[in-house]
């Protein structure tokens, strides 16, 4: 194991490793450890001991007992990315929904939306304001300001809140105190060709050891982009943010944070959604308190309480359609919880306990006008039509983890509970022939979860990790409310369903990951996941309830399926990272089916009858995909050359139910360069899509009004600048 | 022996009452298909030519037919009737969109005789709410809001010849009418609106229908009919638009009911 000082100031961040270590290198582990400040909840430090060091960099491989990837954000800080979502799908079996040119949403291993539990330093949470989902989670908080990000796959880990198919943890640049008086700064500037994009981002953090702070701001302005087929769509956007936090050291145990940000973006154009994003303004707000060392057996407690708010306006102004009826809905959501948790250990048991609470409360509205010339008058009819009305839905949970070693064993044993309970104030009901539709309004879960994992190294060079668990995710607000919106992969209007149930997630991880010092580390893995009560779409006769969407084909209703299942596998290789040389390969497989399904059959634009169809995929499934990641470090790491070649495979496994069509391969190759003088600047410079391939992710969105998918950006060139003291 | 014995017992009933349950008989239906066509004095509609002369003497040609119909209803020979609308209940029919003019019904229909069909010509009130069509070509039937709001029963346009000889466009169109105060056509003076729509008995549409039979009811729009019978309609009175004349609509709405019979 070798440990090398780098360049940039920040708080020290370690890697386990369960390599045996020289003894020096353990005491420094143990000494960085003892005097550094990571100000995360759940860490036994001592923050007015903490000093802030240079960073290190610990070499070694970490293995976790369920699949979990930690990204660190100087792997994208200077990349040319716009948003999380678009980075994230350079990992494997993480996908990407795209329906313009920013704002993808994140797919991992299928699935999706409600389905990932996507939050922020472990535990803040937002809820999207668009129906059509035009600003996932991720999209609300800027690549500038992540630390790092952490996904973990499976049902596994309890302890964030309920969690279904997978966990991506944002953690933000939170304020941390520093030894002695300082202040520090970081000016950003990046430029993408293609798009004509530029973003500008300056921080700043500073304090001492009792009182510190952060505060940052930026700017993203791009304009529409062109693919390889030489066709530009209009996918421009603006975004502003900006946001503080505050910190104080109350005493030798006790610490508190507050922080606020705030992200907007404006004139965002989607064109594989009906509708383009006018404005979404978010404010989220958090405190975090935190007690270490707090006694013999309860070594640290964190208390956590956030509030975010999302005002969301979105509209067809920019359409064709828009000529003869034009649409507005304005969307506000708010979410605000808390999380209690305690550490516990007796002996070489370790607990954590814990409370959480969450409440989401949206409402919003669509205004429909048209304009018509009759007789040579033109009269103007306008609609209004709630989309949510008053709707809150609210979450209790309590969890438990175990952790203990055992005979050369490492397990661990979560068990979480939850109380949720949902309601609307809407006064639409829809009941005919003496079928509920849309009536009862109120509905409440009580659900249960658990994770069992272990990891065992068979010899020195070989481990096995496996896990077994039960997610429970309670129907989101959208299942059960939402009024004929286009918010699925398909042009159906949704219409919610207050009788839905939960969707219950049975899942066994298995991975074997082989560990030598020279040659790196292989890992295999694979997954196979059981859903019950899958939530999908079911049409619903047009003499029931017609679309309100232009192009919609019909209505369909959120309904739960009998079960679905998900299988997929993982195989990735790194290089020995002490090596000037860095290899990383990676493929990945999901196959998701449907057993029973429905095929509607669409003539003129309209439903008229359906079919059943056996073992159909399930949509929105990315294919066999891979890459390949190469750089060299030349002149002590001042120069760094890097390769990337991704592939994927055709996805010829595609729904008949959803009308799914197929999509060919590709291959894409990206080159680039950074360069970093001295420890105050840093310079990328880089080509993406070097040879201008047009293609399309399987996931890309159709655009509306035509069976033609999004294309991704042809050729980029770009370069990132940063100054850092 | 005694506890195996009530152990027994205890579990007879479930054995007894355990039988296999029969799934219930699917009845015997089969399918009906509707088709349209638009006729003048008997021959098919063509377009574009000034042909044709109605009973005021208005000689016209018809550029476009488009209408609703709904809630088609067959009565059953034993006085039961079923309504189709399991799937669809409003239907939209253009003449420049051949797929219209075929309608699927995916309603079953049970096996039997059936001596009548009928169907509301346009939309009743109960259903005919605007926005409702979100998409072209029923979006486009929409009926403003200011005049009663809803949608287009029947839009047939075309040009008539004046008693000057000039052509002039026009409008026959049905939908909700206006009551106004005074003797203008503001809309601020409107103070009530008539439903205009009615119902269609199509005469000589008895039929049966057997297990897994799928039957084609033709119909025909006697077009010619709207302006006769038992209202002489004339261009050069009413004018090209009638869309907020009620006494006008009220001429076309009590003609209208016999301009639809079976296709021999």
């Amino acid at each position: 194991m070798e440990v090398r000082p780098v360049t940039s100031i920040r708080a020290v961040r370690i890697i386990t490793s369960d390599f045996k270590c020289p003894d020096f290198a353990i005491l420094l582990i143990f000494l960085l450890i003892g005097i550094t400040g990571l100000f995360r909840p759940v860490i036994a430090q001592t923050p007015t001991d903490t000093l802030q060091l240079k960073e290190v960099e610990v070499f070694g491989k970490s293995i976790n007992i369920f699949p979990v990837t930690i990204l660190p954000a100087r792997s994208f800080e200077y990349e040319a990315v716009r948003d999380i979502g678009d980075f994230l799908r350079l990992e494997p079996n993480v996908s990407g929904i795209r329906k313009g040119g920013v704002a993808i949403d994140p797919v991992v291993r299928g699935f999706r939306s409600g389905q990932l539990t996507v939050l922020l330093n472990e535990g803040v949470k937002i809820e999207g304001g668009c129906p059509n989902r035009m600003d996932p989670v991720a999209s609300h908080v800027e690549g500038e300001n992540i630390r790092e990000i952490e996904i973990i796959k499976g049902p596994y880990v309890l302890k964030y809140g309920p969690v279904l198919g997978a966990l991506i943890n944002l953690e933000t640049e939170l304020p941390h105190p520093f030894s002695k008086p300082e202040i520090h700064g970081e000016v950003l500037y990046g430029f993408e060709s293609n798009w004509n994009g530029q973003r500008e981002h300056l921080a700043l953090s500073g304090g001492n050891n009792k009182v510190f702070f952060n505060a940052s701001g930026g700017f993203k302005g791009y304009g529409s982009y062109m693919a390889g087929n030489h066709e530009r769509y209009n996918t421009s956007f603006q975004k502003m943010y900006g946001g503080a936090g505050l910190g104080f050291v109350i005493n030798k145990t006790q610490q508190i944070i507050l922080s606020y940000a705030y992200d907007q973006g404006q004139n965002t154009l989607y064109p594989a959604l009906p509708m383009d994003e006018r404005l979404d303004k978010t404010h989220v707000a958090s405190l975090n308190y935190t007690i270490e060392n707090s006694g013999r057996i309860w070594k640290s407690f964190a208390l956590q309480g956030y509030f975010s708010h999302v005002h969301h306006v979105m509209d067809n102004l920019n359409r064709p359609a828009a000529k003869t009826m034009q649409a507005v809905t304005t969307v506000d959501a708010w979410n605000a919880g808390g999380k209690l948790t305690g550490n516990l250990k007796a002996g070489s048991h370790k607990f954590i306990l814990g409370i959480d609470f969450e409440h989401i409360f949206k409402d919003g509205e669509k205004k429909m006008s048209m304009q018509m010339v009759m007789d040579g008058d033109t009269f103007t009819s306008v609609k209004f039509l709630n989309v949510w009305f008053d709707a809150s839905y609210n979450n209790a949970g309590a969890f438990a983890e175990y952790r203990i070693p055992v005979k050369g064993l490492d397990l661990t044993a979560a068990i979480r509970l939850d109380y949720n309970q949902a309601t609307s104030a809407d006064t639409f009901r829809l009941v005919k022939d003496g079928i509920s539709y849309f009536d009862a309004l109120n509905s409440d879960f009580f659900n249960i979860s658990f994770s069992l994992g272990m990891k065992k190294q068979l010899v020195s060079w070989l481990f096995f990790t496996a896990a077994l668990g039960k997610g429970s995710r309670s129907p989101s607000l959208l299942e059960r409310f939402i009024k004929l919106m286009p918010v699925q992969y398909d042009a159906y209007d949704y219409l919610g369903n207050p009788g839905l149930k939960p969707e219950k997630n049975y899942q066994a991880d298995a991975a074997f990951t082989f560990v030598y010092p020279r040659a790196g580390s292989l890992s295999v893995s694979g997954f196979f996941s059981w859903v019950a009560d899958y939530i999908i779409g079911k049409a619903l006769p047009p003499s029931v309830i017609k679309p309100s969407t232009q192009g919609a084909p019909g209505v369909k209703q959120f309904t739960n399926a009998e079960m679905v299942y998900l299988t997929g596998f993982e195989v990735a290789y790194q290089s020995p990272p002490e090596k000037k040389w860095n290899l990383l390969l990676n493929v990945a497989a999901t196959y998701g089916t449907q057993p029973k399904a429905v095929r509607y059959i669409v003539s003129g634009g309209q439903v008229i009858g359906e079919e059943t169809i056996k073992n159909d995929p399930l949509p929105e499934i990315p294919p066999l995909e891979g890459s390949l990641q190469f750089s060299y470090k030349f002149f002590k790491k001042k120069l760094v050359p890097r390769v990337l070649i991704s592939l994927a495979s055709p996805q010829n496994r595609v729904s008949q139910a959803y009308g799914e069509q197929k999509t060919p391969g590709f291959m894409t190759a990206g080159v680039s360069v950074s360069y970093t003088p001295c420890r105050f600047a840093s310079l990328v410079a880089g080509v993406n899509n070097l040879f201008n391939n047009a293609y399309y992710e399987h996931l890309n969105r159709r655009i509306i009004g035509t069976t033609e998918k999004l294309y991704e950006p042809g050729r980029v060139f770009y370069f990132t600048f940063a100054f850092k003291f | 022996m005694k506890p195996y014995a009530a152990i027994a017992l205890l579990f007879l009933p479930f054995f007894i009452s355990c039988k296999k349950q029969e799934p219930a008989p699917i009845a015997k239906s089969g399918r009906i298909i509707f088709t349209f066509e638009h006729q003048v004095n008997g021959a098919s509609l063509i377009k574009n030519d000034l042909i044709y002369t109605n009973a005021a003497g208005n000689p016209y040609l018809v550029t476009e037919v488009k209408y609703f119909i709904s809630d088609i209803t067959l009565f059953k020979s034993d006085g039961s009737k079923i309504m189709v609308d399991d799937w669809k209940d409003i239907f939209y029919i253009d003449e420049d969109i051949p797929l219209t003019k075929t309608i699927q019904v995916l309603d079953p229909v049970p096996e039997g005789s059936y001596d009548s069909i009928t169907f509301i010509f346009g939309i009743s009130g109960e259903k005919n709410k605007s926005f409702m069509f979100v998409n072209p070509p029923e979006s486009n039937m929409a009926w403003p809001d200011v005049l009663g709001g809803g949608y287009h029963y029947m839009m047939i346009n075309g040009k008539w010849e004046d008693t000057a000889q000039r052509v002039q466009p026009f409008n026959f169109h049905l939908g909700i009418g206006q009551l106004y105060h005074g003797g203008g056509y503001e809309v601020d003076s409107i103070y009530a609106f008539v439903q205009n729509y009615f119902t269609v008995r199509l005469p000589g549409s008895d039929f049966s229908i057997r297990d897994k039979e799928t039957r084609v009811i033709p119909v025909v729009m006697n077009i010619e009919n709207w302006f006769r019978n038992p209202h002489v309609f004339d261009f050069n009175h009413w004018g090209g638009g009638i869309m907020q004349n009620q006494a006008a609509m009220l001429e076309v709405k009590e003609n209208g009911r016999d301009v639809f019979t079976i296709k021999p």
